[in-house]
């Protein structure tokens, strides 16, 4: 998935996002993106070998080594932000696809490794081109969920923010924000 | 001092809101003041929004034109249009190249639709051209092909950024090629009058060039549910869209470059150097933007 011709946003993804946790660490983020009926249309016409029906393992793996690993030079367009500072994204884990006929589906995990520090912690998880060639926008509804998030305390729900884009200057975007507390 | 305030006041007006993406193409470093950003951020995500509704409309009303339905076929084109309309809001089609040429040249209101208009139909057909020679013919990859406008625009902008330092370099000499030194101010009306209503046509096929990544997509879409012929149609009713919304930016520069000159005129002043000032200011914001928009091609080449 690289930033093809002008800048405006022409492939539309609806994305929400899972928080894992796992005993006192958070150990990843699970993000599911959901493409417009257009560029799911390119991306099954480019990587299956049938015209219609759902995606065999075959297709995925292809989706997922020829289209999908390569927005890793884009840190998968994910900015994740713990108590204040941008983590390096460097990986994404657990590739799958779908195709329900009309809109392409790709789930993956972001791992993660977060001991909280002592009182209240913060974790902001967006998916984002900052050229605004791709529009991600968080869906309306469940769009943030916490798994095993209880000995953490964790509460997440989607927040207003703006971001800067390299074309359009800052843009309104949604993300998801969660506080959690340290062992303290 | 007063005729480079005229000037800003004009290109201001016109220029900036005319580009959207300039606001901040022409000058990436000051951040926007925080009361106004959440506005105009706000704005640009609505539109998005909007444009991704339509996109997802779109594809299903062409689906069901595949079925056979005939107000499916209605419902793909209105859409097609409103997509043109919304599309041509956001950055590029060559806004900022109207504008600017209608700062610097007195014209006719009619120039500004048939400006607009021939801009928008080369996209369009630029596109179908694209699409037809790289998918069609040589059977590429439908990413590719997304991927290859790129070439294209970076030509594109790259003719524009030539024709802009012409125009600056004529706008800045002008008075040296005039047939008499010694009396200017004849000479510059002499010099507009003999040009209005002429509209540059190296100008209008360099940014017009540019394949409109819009209309690559809905060929695409096309392509892959085996209906070419249907996503042409629509991509042509996608420009008429696209050339109100260029045409209105043009027309409204040029009233607003000649509101300007009467006011200036009523006030005394003379308006030839204006005129001048406005045409040096006018290239000198071609070349910026184009520029930017070349640059930015390229780091994605």
């Amino acid at each position: 998935m690289t930033a093809p011709a002008a800048a405006h946003p022409h492939v539309f993804i609806d994305y929400s996002a899972t928080v894992l946790c796992q005993r006192d660490k958070v150990v990843g983020v699970r993000l599911a993106w959901t493409f417009d009926e257009m560029y799911s249309a390119s991306l099954y016409q480019d990587y299956t070998s049938h015209p219609t029906g759902p995606l065999t393992p075959a297709d995925i793996a292809k989706l997922n080594k020829e289209a999908f690993q390569d927005a890793a030079e884009e840190h998968f367009f994910t900015d994740i932000v713990f108590n204040g500072k941008a983590l390096p994204i460097t990986k994404a884990t657990d590739f799958s696809a779908s195709y329900d006929g009309r809109k392409m589906t790709y789930r993956f995990t972001i791992p993660l490794d977060l001991a909280p520090a002592p009182g209240v912690n913060t974790l902001d998880v967006d998916s984002f081109d900052t050229e605004f060639y791709i529009d991600y926008e968080l869906v309306k509804h469940d769009a943030v969920a916490v798994e095993n998030g209880a000995p953490l305390k964790m509460v997440c729900a989607a927040a207003a923010i703006t971001k800067d884009t390299t074309t359009f200057g800052p843009l309104t975007t949604h993300i998801a924000r969660c506080r959690f507390s340290g062992s303290a | 001092m007063k005729i480079v305030l005229a000037v800003l006041l004009l290109l201001g007006i016109f220029a900036a809101p005319a580009l959207a993406d300039p606001f901040h193409k022409a000058a990436p470093s000051p951040p926007p003041a925080a009361s106004e950003s959440p506005a105009l951020g706000g704005f640009v995500a609505w539109l998005a929004e909007r444009q991704h509704e339509l996109n997802d409309s779109i594809a299903d009303a062409f689906r069901n034109v595949e079925h056979g339905s005939r107000a499916a076929l209605i419902l793909v084109l209105g859409l097609a249009f409103l997509y043109g309309v919304l599309h041509a809001i956001g950055p590029g089609h060559g806004k900022s190249v109207v504008a600017s040429y209608f700062v610097a040249h007195h014209a006719r209101w009619t120039s500004g639709i048939l400006m607009g208009s021939l801009i928008s139909v080369i996209q369009g057909a630029s596109a179908v051209v694209l699409v037809g020679i790289l998918a069609v013919v040589l059977q590429a990859k439908q990413i590719e092909i997304l991927n290859r406008g790129t070439v294209v625009e970076f030509v594109s902008y790259g003719l524009i950024v030539a024709l802009g330092v012409w125009m600056f370099h004529r706008a800045a000499t002008g008075r040296l090629h005039s047939h008499d030194g010694h009396d200017q101010h004849a000479h510059g009306h002499d010099g507009q009058d003999h040009r209005r209503g002429q509209l540059d046509p190296r100008l209008i096929v360099a940014t017009g060039l540019t394949p409109c990544a819009s209309a690559i997509i809905i060929l695409l879409f096309a392509l892959a549910n085996r209906a070419f012929g249907l996503g042409v149609i629509a991509v042509a009713v996608l420009t008429v869209g696209m050339a109100v919304t260029i045409s209105t930016i043009g027309v409204a520069t040029v009233l607003g470059r000649r509101a300007l000159l009467v006011m200036i005129d009523k006030a005394g002043m003379e308006t030839h150097r204006l005129e001048r000032g406005l045409a040096i200011a006018a290239s000198v914001v071609i070349v910026g933007v184009s520029g930017l928009m070349m640059f930015d091609a390229w780091t994605r080449l």
